[in-house]
């Protein structure tokens, strides 16, 4: 056995350098040849050989890297955020708030990204047997999220389940595959004809998730994932489109629920299963009404409203404050006029907006009475009534109001959203220091604190490793 | 790695697709800790991603790939080793000169007691991957470019911004190194003991 330090054998014979190269196929010519016919001759030389040889093949006794698909998944996500620049956000709101402002610049990358090339699905060399598993790759990342088909089809009779995918797909948190374009659906000779139908995107997906499916997924996982495709296709046609939809409508909404429901979700079995999915579905109502998009004149109802609230604070209030308030609305309402009355051109929008602020603020300042929220709902329309009504208790239609109200602010004074928050977090003395600002030096004074300073920083980053 | 410098979105999930089993499974012997590999892959992606308008063809891309992993996981160990002195990027790492017992005594345990008993795949694992620790820095990453990406001299060179030669001398010591932290893995005959890995009938047999 050989220790630690260098043997007189091994000062005598070949260096180790030479050996290594050797045993890696650099040494070439001459130098070659002749440790060849050195080791022929040489014992000790050649047991070094042997010795360096195998404890470098010991190597290979390393356990295999695995990653799955998650990884895959959250380092896409990360590209696509970074594409996107970061967002501002803050980080004091629930946590709902945040991830809405996450998947918006999501979006708004890929949206960036929409001119990107695609990869066609016939550089991947199909063989025709291999067309029976276009079905199943076209839904990949649903048919994996299905380990339950029952409760499938029980959810595609649950008129609730329905009425709150319709809800989620309406905010635009959900974005359902269209199911009747299921290569399922389409006889096997034919299916290569209907992909070249689909747009360039659609057709790189499919193509990124056939090499998924047929080259990297564990085979128990691929033969699973087929058998759900197959049970889906053989499903009677009257049923089919219904548990279909619902089969992409679930799988789309698990992949967007984070880790831990997922889990959650996954370990419950049975009745109970359906337990905590209706507990999720219940505490994300409230979010996803809250991003609803109003119509044009249900947002004119909720801004009027609001005035309606603010010119009443107003007058019952005296002194410099009063007037300093009384200012803000009537240039918050000549803006607001500008905006209706006008095209919305650079120079109507650039004057602060500071005027909004406050208005939102004493808005805010002033809370919101049950009769008040009475009176915004008698005067909605019957969809966004519909809509707040769905929330039951008046605390969670206040924050619906609250936030419906914001976002259309915010819209229409082209208003960020970490400004507008940072503006209300602030003291009275904070607000005057900045209202007393040039109109044209406000908003970005305010934008540079929400960006750099305070509570509410740029989105949280993934921590930089140790 | 062209298309995804032009902006081709499905080029770089194809991308990453293709080498993070591989980036992980190098990172996770880099990393200070194995458990960071993941978290350090994805920041190599990141800057891959972030720096792909400035990618130009030439060099091959997984060389690229690799000279950034390198960079990201000396940098995560400097991170870590900022309350402490670093020790040099070649030395072994602290406890080397203990790591060759800490071997022998793993070998021991798990076949002293039978010396006939030929030891499993898990127990060798551990023992390599002891050894693979106690390397220096920059003979694990050559040491690993080698055995797991098959590079030559010349594409570790390139990888780790080092000269051909400084390559070679590099990865005889690595390999010297690891020899010598697995001699009491290695019967005296050069065999491995639970199952040789190199038959009589090798290249040996052939010279």
């Amino acid at each position: 056995m050989r220790g630690t330090g260098p043997t007189a054998d091994e000062s005598r014979g070949p260096s180790d350098e030479e050996l290594v190269a050797y045993l890696d196929g650099e040494l070439e010519g001459q130098t070659r040849r002749e440790l060849e016919q050195r080791l022929l001759k040489d014992d000790v030389a050649r047991r070094r050989l042997k010795e360096l040889q195998v404890s470098f093949e010991l190597l290979g006794d390393l356990p295999a890297a695995t990653v799955d698909d998650q990884f895959t998944r959250s380092t896409l996500e990360m590209a696509v955020l970074n594409a996107s620049q970061t967002m501002p956000t803050w980080r004091h709101k629930p946590i709902w708030r945040v991830r809405t402002l996450a998947l918006c610049a999501a979006l708004v990358a890929l949206a960036g990204l929409g001119g990107w090339g695609v990869t066609e699905l016939n550089q991947l060399r199909i063989e025709r047997s291999q067309l029976e598993d276009l079905p199943a790759a076209q839904y990949l990342d649903q048919l994996r999220a299905i380990d339950d088909l029952e409760l499938v089809r029980q959810l595609s009779d649950d008129l609730e389940w329905q009425q709150q995918m319709a809800l989620a797909v309406d905010v635009g948190e959900l974005q359902l595959p269209d199911a009747s374009r299921w290569l399922g659906l389409v006889p096997a000779e034919e299916r290569l004809e209907a992909v070249s139908m689909f747009s360039p995107q659609d057709r790189a997906t499919l193509a990124s998730q056939f090499e998924m499916l047929t080259r990297q997924l564990p085979n128990a996982e691929r033969t699973v994932i087929r058998q759900r495709a197959r049970l889906l296709s053989e499903t009677p046609a009257e049923q089919r489109q219904d548990l279909l939809r619902t089969v992409l409508q679930y799988g789309t909404w698990i992949n967007t629920l984070v880790a831990n429901d997922q889990a959650r979700i996954r370990d419950a079995k049975g009745p109970q299963r359906r337990a905590v999915i209706d507990e999720i579905l219940e505490r994300d109502r409230g979010r996803w009404i809250a991003q609803y998009p109003l119509s044009a004149s249900d947002k004119s109802v909720v801004i009027e409203w609001m005035l309606g609230q603010v010119r009443s604070a107003i007058s019952e209030r005296q002194g410099d404050d009063a007037q300093r308030d009384r200012a803000a609305l009537e240039q918050f309402e000549r803006l607001l006029n500008e905006r209706n009355g006008r095209a919305r051109d650079r120079a109507s929008r650039s004057p602060t907006n500071f005027g909004a602020f406050r208005v939102f603020a004493l808005w805010m300042e002033r809370g919101m009475t049950d009769a008040a929220i009475a009176e915004v709902r008698s005067r909605l329309s019957a969809e966004a009534r519909d809509k707040l009504e769905t929330m039951n208790d008046l605390e969670e239609q206040r924050e619906i109001l609250r936030s419906w109200v914001g976002i259309t602010l915010r819209d229409r004074f082209r208003t960020p959203d970490a400004s507008q928050q940072l503006y209300l977090q602030m003291d009275s003395r904070q607000q005057e220091q900045l209202d007393l600002l040039p109109a044209d030096e406000f908003l970005a004074e305010l934008n540079n604190r929400a960006q750099f300073r305070g509570p509410m920083g740029r989105p949280p980053r993934r921590p930089p490793p140790p | 790695m062209l298309q995804v410098r032009d902006g081709d979105a499905a080029a770089f999930e194809q991308l990453v697709r293709r080498y993070q089993v591989r980036l992980v499974r190098l990172l996770v012997h880099l990393a200070p800790s194995p458990d960071q590999a993941e978290d350090l892959a994805q920041e190599v992606f990141m800057r891959v991603f972030r720096a792909r308008e400035r990618y130009e063809p030439g060099a091959k891309f997984s060389t690229w790939l690799f000279t950034i992993a390198g960079n990201v996981a000396h940098n995560a160990h400097r991170s870590r080793s900022r309350r402490k002195e670093v020790p040099e990027a070649d030395a072994p790492r602290p406890g080397g000169e203990k790591s060759s017992g800490a071997i022998e005594s793993m070998a021991t345990e798990a076949s002293g007691l039978m010396p006939a008993r030929m030891l499993d795949r898990r127990e060798r694992s551990a023992m390599v991957r002891e050894a693979i620790g106690q390397l220096g820095d920059r003979q694990r990453m050559a040491l690993l470019l080698n055995r797991f990406e098959g590079m030559n001299y010349a594409e570790i060179a390139e990888t780790m911004g080092m000269s051909t030669k400084a390559v070679k001398s590099l990865l005889a010591r690595a390999r010297v190194h690891l020899r010598n932290l697995l001699a009491p893995y290695i019967e005296g005959d050069g065999a491995a003991l639970p199952q040789a890995s190199m038959s009589s009938s090798g290249e040996l047999d052939a010279v």
